[in-house]
């Protein structure tokens, strides 16, 4: 059914290292980034001017939505959402792709009783939605280089 | 969504300028042409440029087209030309419609002299001064022409980018962009609909800033005085959206409440809202909210004060503060403090916001983070105050987490470490005569894990051992052990495969990934029914959950596990676009054991595996989106739970979104105590660029009956804004005591206008359309 | 210069005439005298009691240039027909008349100049048809340091504001 295993490398070295931008707010959303292009195997420099692409980053405001509520008309359901602003743009800082909107969401259940617990569950889950996120941002980058170097031999 | 802002947006209408389109200013009526403003139908024919909300029409900078336009006046030279001109050694005056241009800088007058030794040029009788962006009339000026700085009296000011007009006394011009207006009148109306102006004693106009400031300042709405301050500080630059809060009205349960909201904008980073508000039934109260930033943390502070309430007769009030604090890379903190003076304060005086009333405790919390490379540190007290008849929390008073993440190095050893010490307290403790359990905990969690990883695969073996201990206060009074702990180690074996290939649909190019996941989980059981539960709750089953390494929130509950999750993800991608626009997963966990270590009253889970759980993520180019939660028992073939949401927006701010709801009660679903199943439709439409209609109903299939219906429209024109919003929700009735199925159905008429231009902040009736209407924003 | 007047004045022209006290000189007429110098194509000096009073020089233009004094520079001026009254150095210059004094250059259809008192006057002259005058003045030392030239409604300078 055509199916292979992915072989090709994610960033062509001749692109690399890649230096990650963001506001102090987003900072540690930042260095999951870096974390997950290291994963892939791609070079991060802490240094603008010896990267070759640089990816900017900005972790949009955290939103909750109630979905539904329950028989006492309480919040039963929320859906929490990230969202972040992703750039690429050249060594020199000239924007190549985007900006574009990557985003999270997922549903948790709201235990009336037991807010405490609701709220270390909506940490757990959002700490894992922004590390989906980064990985999303990565694979993103990933989408965009590839075509990046066709358009330009 | 996605948005498109990698397509350019059409040209502004308010940059316009006469290169552009051909403007017969003559043809216009008088009053038009005195202001060069032209009414859209004119534009239209010429131009298909962007309006900002609710503007028919702009202000178009006739063309500057002699020679040297575009030059620095200090470096072009004057060129004049009248009737006469008698030039007398160092000056020389002209005398009969006189036109004088220096570079940009073009000067009109019937009478001038010029003193060739300082530049400096006098002008009288109906003179005209205009550069790029600007014009001033007056009918005498003194300028240097050399920057054409200086002042001029009996004067007007017109900035075309922005459509902010000023008439004067005097204006005077100490800098290329600010001007200094006496005994002023401003405002940004457009000449087809002249509705408010703001006179003052003196107003300066930054345009470097953006800023403007009146001292000794009366708002007139059609010259009928309404507001009045002795200082107003608001945005000239091309904000326009932001409009001056003035007033609020609802009528709730046919309660009246109206706040006049006066609002201090008193610097571009810190700005104070005074509004009184009268409730009928409750009396009159005093609502603040003052924010601030710097560079180092945003705050905003909320009080409202109702003194001797006529229902209760005793003092009602509300505080909230917010914080978010960043000082360097390393230090941040967050505040989150929220207090009422008793527990119907939001349902006897919430007046927009749905939700606030539908919530059953408020958040008191304050937290410092420290984050390096590798290391993170939370120190963070918290509690909440209960405003339902519901449980009292636990109170974290304080608790200090660390957590310890090497850097990633394939086929090496990746240590990490977690610590959090915790300290519970409750209200009615035992230590209280109460009957509820408090005391510490530490919590540690140490191990390694060994990543495996190819572009086609990875495997990642995981190793922990996990520990809690307690110390528990009174324990002799509650009957247990006083410091019970437990240890249990934990195995973890995930592992993926990364398949590929290209699809071609049509000329379009696709990339289809297939992505088979298997993720073996071994905890040692360990008996845990003698600890207290202070912070473990169920967990939401959902795909995500099949790969987490525990199913409980919280560390009063060490899980024990022994299972295989079986996982397979597929995404598609627009290559054209860069673009994955969709992802399906599906996965289920199999049982090998059964799981014993559970809520207190829960039973033991049986059964050799759980629900198939699926989701859908897809984010069509076209702004379509639909996000999808399964659960289904593969055994049964029924749905424990299932959640879609489609949202559609597009490019003319229309919005439109549908979802619904179902869930199953248990704590194996997530904790809910009856079964859910709710449908929502939500609207946003633009009729116009002036006419919005907003619409939202939200419908309970269970219980049959109606949460929330909502009907609203909002007009503006490039002057003023009004929204008026009528609402029907559902909110819990704590008043029957009885802890029955209370609910009340209330009904609520929101009515809210802004003056544009002057700067404000977003009001009951926005708030209320930010809740109900997903992905609606002002642009306040 | 304020000595001309007693200079040797020099003259050539293709062809001249005299009669009564009115020599008349024709074709490509190239008069000087010191620092001032007359081109036209027709020049008429006019005498009183043996003395040159007036000055016609006719032309397409005629070109006229004296320097009024050691500091200041030359002054030049054109027009077709200038009428130059030596006793009380004024000048009067009718139809295309343009004159550069002292870095400003006025044009119009008739511009009176007093060399005396340094003054120009220039007027649409009296023609049925207004026709305007105009006058060009170079921009003095050299511009100021900080060229004021920042667009207005450019980027407000505080780095964080209240959105």
């Amino acid at each position: 059914c055509g199916f292979a295993l992915r072989g090709s490398a994610a960033i062509p070295m001749q692109l690399q290292p890649i230096y990650v931008s963001s506001a102090v707010e987003s900072q540690e959303f930042a260095q999951s980034i870096r974390r997950q292009l290291e994963i892939n195997n791609i070079a991060v420099s802490s240094h603008a001017s010896e990267a070759r692409l640089r990816v900017e980053i900005e972790l949009m405001k955290p939103q909750r939505r109630s979905t539904a509520l329950d028989f006492e008309a309480r919040d039963a359901e929320y859906e929490l959402f990230e969202r972040c602003e992703l750039i690429l743009s050249d060594g020199s800082g000239k924007m190549l792709r985007g900006p574009r909107v990557l985003e999270q969401r997922r549903l948790i259940v709201n235990d009336t009783d037991n807010p405490v617990g609701e709220q270390t569950e909506s940490s757990i889950v959002r700490a894992e939605m922004l590390e989906q996120l980064s990985i999303q941002a990565v694979k993103q980058v990933e989408y965009w280089v590839a075509r990046l170097n066709e358009s330009q031999p | 969504q996605q948005n498109s802002t990698e397509t350019d947006a059409p040209q502004s209408c308010n940059a316009l300028n006469a290169g552009d389109i051909k403007v017969n200013y003559s043809a216009l009526i008088p009053y038009y042409q005195h202001w060069f403003w032209v009414p859209d139908h004119v534009i239209k024919k010429q131009s298909d440029c962007s309006y900002s909300p609710g503007c028919r029409g702009s202000f178009v900078e006739p063309r500057r087209d002699w020679e040297g336009a575009d030059l620095d006046p200090s470096i072009a030279p004057l060129e004049v030309s009248a009737q006469n001109i008698e030039s007398l050694n160092e000056s020389a005056s002209m005398s009969g419609d006189v036109e004088l241009r220096k570079g940009n800088l073009r000067l009109d007058a019937g009478y001038a002299r010029y003193n060739r030794s300082n530049g400096q040029i006098s002008l009288r009788d109906n003179v005209v001064l205009s550069q790029p962006g600007f014009i001033l009339r007056g009918q005498s000026a003194e300028l240097d022409t050399q920057n054409a700085l200086g002042e001029m009296t009996q004067a007007e000011i017109l900035s075309f980018e922005t459509g902010a007009r000023g008439t004067a006394g005097r204006i005077a011009r100490p800098s290329y962009g600010e001007f200094l207006l006496e005994e002023a009148s401003y405002t940004q109306c457009t000449p087809d609909n002249e509705t408010w102006s703001l006179h003052a004693g003196n107003i300066k106009l930054d345009y470097e800033t953006g800023r403007g400031v009146a001292r000794d300042t009366t708002i007139k709405i059609h010259n009928i005085p309404v507001f009045y301050s002795p200082y107003l500080n608001f945005p000239i630059d091309d904000r326009r959206a932001t409009g001056f809060l003035f007033p609020s009205l609802g009528l709730s349960d046919n309660r009246l409440d109206i706040s006049l909201p006066y609002y201090f904008n008193l610097a571009p980073n810190y700005d104070l809202t005074l509004a009184p508000r009268y409730i009928e039934t409750h009396g009159e109260a005093l609502e603040t909210r003052f924010r601030h930033l710097s560079r180092y943390a945003e705050w905003d502070l909320q009080t409202s004060y109702l003194p001797s309430d006529q229902q209760t007769n005793d003092n009602r009030w509300l505080v909230g503060l917010e914080e978010n604090g960043h000082f360097d890379q390393r230090w941040s903190s967050s505040v989150d403090f929220n207090k009422v003076s008793d527990p119907d304060y939001f349902l006897d005086l919430g007046l927009s916001s749905v939700s606030v009333k539908r919530s059953t405790h408020l958040n008191q919390q304050a937290s410092l983070q420290y984050f390096s490379e590798n290391w993170r540190g939370l120190l963070e007290v918290q509690q909440y105050q209960t405003i339902a008849a519901v449980e009292d929390p636990y109170q974290k008073l304080p608790q200090l987490s660390l957590f310890y993440q090497s850097p990633t190095r394939n086929f090496q050893l990746e240590p990490e470490l977690e610590l959090e010490y915790s300290r519970f307290d409750h209200r009615d403790s035992y230590g209280k005569g109460g009957t509820k359990l408090t005391g510490q905990r530490l919590y540690s969690s140490i191990g390694a894990s060994l990543p495996m990883r190819w572009r086609w695969g990875f495997i990642e073996t995981g190793l922990r051992n996990r520990h809690v201990v307690y110390d528990l206060d009174d324990a002799d009074l509650a009957g247990v052990d006083a410091s019970p702990s437990t240890n249990s180690p934990q195995l973890t074996i995930d592992s993926g495969l990364f398949f590929e290939r290209q699809l071609e649909l049509g000329d379009q190019l696709f990339s289809q990934t297939l992505e088979p996941r298997l993720f073996y989980r071994y905890s040692e059981y360990q008996d845990q029914s003698q600890q207290p539960d202070f912070d473990s709750a169920a967990l939401t089953f959902n795909f995500q959950q099949l790969f987490r390494d525990s199913r409980f929130t919280g560390h009063d509950r060490l899980d024990d596990a022994n299972q295989l999750t079986a996982g397979l993800t597929s995404r598609f991608i627009d290559l054209d676009r860069g673009q994955e626009f969709l992802s399906v997963s599906l996965g289920q966990i199999f049982y090998f054991d059964d799981g014993r270590v559970q809520l207190p009253g829960d039973p033991i889970r049986k059964g050799s595996n759980s629900d198939v759980a699926g989701q859908v993520r897809l984010e069509a180019n076209n702004n379509h989106s639909v996000s999808a939660d399964i659960l289904v028992d593969a055994r049964h073939m029924d749905t424990n739970q299932s959640s879609i949401s489609y949202h559609h927006n597009r490019d003319d701010g229309s919005l439109f979104n549908l979802g619904y709801t179902f869930r199953r009660a248990g704590n194996q679903f997530g904790g809910l105590d009856q079964d859910i199943k709710q449908l929502d439709g939500s609207l946003s439409y633009p009729i116009n660029n002036q006419w919005k209609l907003f619409a939202r109903s939200q419908y309970d299939l269970e219980e049959k009956r109606t949460m929330e219906n909502l009907i609203g429209a909002e007009y503006q024109n490039c002057c003023w804004l009004t929204r008026v919003v009528f609402q029907q929700a559902l909110e819990p009735d704590d008043n029957t005591g009885s802890n029955t199925n209370a609910t009340t159905l209330n009904n609520a008429i929101l009515v809210e206008f802004q003056l544009k231009g002057l700067g404000g902040l977003g009001t009951a009736v926005s708030n209320v359309l930010k809740e109900s209407i997903f992905g609606y924003q002002t642009n306040e | 210069l304020p000595d001309d007047r007693s200079q040797a004045i020099n003259l050539s022209s293709d062809s001249a005439s005299y009669e009564s006290n009115q020599g008349t000189y024709t074709g490509n007429v190239e008069m000087s005298q010191g620092s001032l110098k007359i081109k036209a194509d027709k020049l008429t000096i006019v005498e009183s009691e043996r003395k040159v009073d007036t000055v016609i020089a006719e032309g397409a233009p005629a070109s006229f240039e004296q320097q009024t004094n050691a500091s200041e520079g030359v002054v030049t001026a054109s027009a077709n027909r200038i009428e130059y009254r030596i006793d009380n150095e004024e000048i009067l210059l009718l139809n295309n008349a343009e004159i550069s004094h002292q870095g400003s250059r006025i044009s119009g259809d008739r511009i009176f100049y007093n060399g005396r008192k340094q003054t120009v006057v220039a007027d649409g002259g009296n023609t049925e048809q207004e026709t305007r005058v105009k006058m060009i003045l170079q921009p003095q030392a050299a511009p100021e340091t900080k060229p004021s030239t920042i667009k207005p409604g450019s980027e407000p300078a505080t780095k964080k504001e209240i959105r």
